[in-house]
């Protein structure tokens, strides 16, 4: 045998990039035997195919507006913002995996590839991601645009080239900004730096979406197109495609807008695959090696050691629960892909206390300490669920083999870690936010119905089946679908929770609801962990 | 074929390669041992382009790995200790995905994932029907065996590579390699079953704590340790005192 065919170095090599393609595509779209008890995993990408449905139902909502007399830049504004959070949170959550796949060293990196073949592969790869997910958001509103004030009717192409741009454009950030960081931090700062960076990220995306509505009171009356508060605002870069493209008339200032656009993801684009690809190939290289300071324990005085394992052997007497907590502490603060994938979520949960301090001035709204309680309410969840799902999905086997009867005592350990670590601290963060913002008494308690709730809010995990902790293979689309879903699942019980408390409170009978609460919660949480207890571990 | 000079790699505080000099002609099968954490995992990376060296020089099939990782890829064949491939292709689809990375015509690959197919008893139905996470650890550490070798490589790094397989399979593989090393291969063979090292190996280097203790053939290493097997000889050079009865100790200490 020998080896036949071009082996001439270049830089993109397209035979390579369209094999990696396939590669990425089929892996993206299939399930997988996980562990050597091989638990099926779904073959089909059911998360993608949910969140679809799920967007697709957002989009036909927000696509009503259009009815409110709105002019086509408005109405694109409205859309890109929308879609720019989405995709946005999407591609941050998600492109820990697929840019730093812990999987993929010994299978890839001993092949001659060039690290820009690879990271075009992933950028396309995070794409294409993209574009289904801003696709299925924009199918109705791309349709009930034709509908916008001064519309043309080739509204939908300009718009599908638009969202496309957006698309790119968001990639591209997030690819830049993982650049930079693999440039500059070596191995050992590259873990935590990547983590809180992807917060940082999720923090700009769900507050530059809570801007819209904002910017939008602040030019009420007053023509939108003109404002120069729109030049830093990417979501208005590429509402401008679509005024140029399809309206009848349009401001000569929106040419600006279009111009930054089409500059910024070029740009972007050009930074990520053309001058930062050198550098993502010896982070690749970096992040095959051994850890040496992550491993370290910090050292804590013995008093305090002491003090903590008496707490937690009281907080915790099953054994089986302490040592749950511990590994999902330790998955919590050491593990990279736990971390790139947990942490975004804080960002989003702790922007609605910070967006108050921006209402300061106007007025808080009443319902912030509700909403503040109930979004942290579903940390727990949240991260009950990022420490289900591990690339070292084999290793809970262990929980297969150990003579354990029911997953329970397993799942109140990781319960325990994530309300002890996440919630706890991030509740404090948000008290002081609080205090600072809300001055009412009253509307300081409208936020104890959602506190009485939490309990039983996180034991949802366990409730549709057994929950092991690092059981689940990754797949793409699957975090961003439960985290999106959690979410809009949440805003909805968190909204008429929220009337509830409201009426309660405007009739003065707020102690009468939440003493009905107390005891409703306190049976349901009975009933509900009696259910997780009693359900045997299986393995099918 | 493999030519190292003052090769170390440090991670952090810790060196785990410390300054190796080393030379492999072509056709030359070369059995590297030590203990767990005694840098051939990381040297073998470096070889294979996968790890940047901290110092010193390493030229593969007169490629250096620094400046031109991309041809000593090219070159180069490794069967990584951890088994790893993409669970979710099937054996084809990801047979297939090697061979477009190093430029293999279809047709070809074709015909070459089918001899390699009949050689491991994996017949097509098995490889196009199946997805790698359905496979048995034998038939899996088949296909990335295969991977290795598919592009026809001058320089082959076997590191574990009888993990799984049983014994009429590791039998075959073991006379593939001598064969392969008879062809004018530069095979390099990590293993701690010491017994197959000391049968298919024609010189075999321990590494120790990153450096390297001993490099010979079986007979030279015999005679400087007067020791006959090989593992009395790599327990002398890397092991502590008194194996065998601490073991009975705690055997003892364990079951009462």
């Amino acid at each position: 045998m020998t080896v036949t065919g071009t082996l001439q170095p270049r830089l993109i090599d397209g035979q390579q990039l369209r094999a990696l393609l396939r590669c990425y595509w089929r892996l993206s779209t299939r399930g997988k035997l996980a562990g050597a008890v091989r638990r099926r995993q779904s073959s089909k990408p059911r998360g993608l195919l949910f969140i679809a449905g799920m967007y697709m139902l957002v989009g036909l909502t927000t696509s009503l507006s259009v009815f409110a007399n709105m002019n086509v830049f408005t109405y694109a504004m409205i859309l890109h913002s929308m879609t720019f959070l989405v995709v946005g949170m999407a591609i941050t959550s998600e492109s820990g995996d697929i840019l730093f796949s812990a999987n993929e060293s010994d299978v890839l990196l001993h092949r001659p590839i060039h690290s820009r073949t690879l990271l075009l592969a992933k950028g396309l790869n995070l794409v294409g991601l993209a574009l289904f997910l801003a696709g299925s958001l924009n199918f109705f509103p791309t349709v009930f645009g034709l509908a916008a004030q001064g519309a043309q009717w080739w509204f939908p192409l300009t718009h599908i080239v638009s969202i496309a741009l957006l698309s790119v454009f968001c990639c591209a950030a997030v690819v830049c900004t993982y650049g930079l960081i693999v440039r500059f931090f070596d191995r050992d700062k590259f873990d935590n730096f990547a983590a809180w960076t992807q917060v940082a990220m999720s923090f700009l995306f769900v507050g530059g979406y809570q801007l819209l509505p904002r910017l939008m009171q602040h030019f009420n009356g007053l023509n939108l197109e003109t404002s120069p508060f729109l030049l830093p605002l990417p979501p208005a870069w590429f509402a401008a495609i679509d005024a140029i493209g399809s309206a009848q008339s349009a401001q000569h200032s929106v040419w600006w807008l279009v111009v930054i656009g089409f500059v910024a993801t070029g740009g972007l684009a050009y930074s990520a695959v053309g001058k930062l690809a050198p550098s993502y190939g010896e982070a690749l290289a970096r992040l095959g090696e051994t850890r040496q300071r992550a491993a370290k324990l910090r050292s804590q005085p013995q008093q305090t050691n002491r003090r903590r394992s008496s707490f937690f052997r009281w907080w915790m007497p099953d054994p089986i629960e302490r040592a749950s907590f511990r590994l999902a502490a330790a998955y919590m603060h050491r593990n990279r892909e736990i971390k790139l994938r947990l942490y975004p979520s804080l960002g989003s949960f702790l922007i609605f206390p910070a967006m108050g301090l921006l209402d300061r001035q106007t007025g808080a709204s009443p319902f912030i300490p509700l909403l503040t309680v109930w979004m942290l309410g579903q940390l727990p969840i949240i991260a009950m669920e990022t420490l289900r799902t591990s690339s070292q999905a084999a290793a809970a086997d262990i929980f297969a083999t150990a003579p354990i009867e029911s997953g329970a005592p397993v799942f109140l350990g990781v319960r325990k870690a994530t309300i002890f670590y996440l919630m706890v601290p991030a509740l404090c963060l948000a008290s002081g936010l609080l205090a600072l913002v809300i001055h009412s008494r009253s509307a300081l308690l409208l936020a104890l119905p959602g506190l009485v709730a939490i309990p039983v809010v996180s034991l949802l995990p366990a409730c549709a089946d057994t929950y092991l902790p690092l059981s689940r293979s990754p797949q793409v689309g699957t975090q961003s679908a439960k985290n999106t879903s959690l979410m809009l699942g949440s805003m909805l019980a968190m909204g008429i929770l929220a009337g509830i408390s409201y009426v309660a409170s405007e009739m003065n009978l707020l102690s009468i609801l939440l003493a009905v609460e107390i005891v409703i919660v306190a049976v349901v949480y009975w009933a509900l962990k009696r259910h997780i207890q009693n359900r045997p571990l299986r393995w099918e | 074929m493999i030519s190292i000079r003052q090769l170390s790699k440090r991670f952090g505080d810790q060196e785990a390669v410390r300054a190796i000099d080393l030379e492999i002609p072509a056709g030359q099968l070369v059995g590297l041992l030590g203990p767990n954490g005694a840098g051939k995992s990381t040297t073998i990376k470096m070889l294979t382009g996968m790890l940047l060296p901290s110092s010193g020089t390493a030229e593969v099939f007169g490629f250096d790995v620094v400046r031109q990782p991309l041809e000593v890829k090219r070159v180069v064949g490794y069967v990584p200790e951890s088994g790893a491939v993409f669970e979710s292709l099937t054996g084809w689809e990801y047979l297939e995905l090697v061979a477009a990375l190093y430029h293999i015509p279809d047709d070809d690959a074709h015909a070459r994932i089918l001899r390699f197919g009949q050689f491991f008893e994996l017949d097509e139905e098995t490889l196009r029907g199946k997805q790698l996470s359905a496979y048995s650890k034998g038939m899996r550490q088949k296909v990335v065996i295969t991977s290795a070798l598919l592009h026809n490589p001058q320089v082959i790094f076997f590191d574990e590579p009888l993990n799984g397989l049983d014994a009429n399979v590791a039998l075959s593989v073991k006379t593939l390699i001598t064969s392969l090393a008879r062809e004018g291969k530069t095979v390099v063979f990590c293993s701690h079953i010491l017994d197959v090292v000391e049968r298919i190996c024609q010189r075999i280097v321990i590494l120790h704590q990153g450096r390297i203790l001993a490099d010979g053939t079986l007979a030279e290493l015999q005679q400087r340790c007067g020791e006959q097997s090989l593992e009395h000889i790599f327990n002398q050079l890397t092991g502590t005192r008194n194996l065998l009865a601490r073991a009975e100790e705690f055997a003892r200490a364990l079951t009462q």
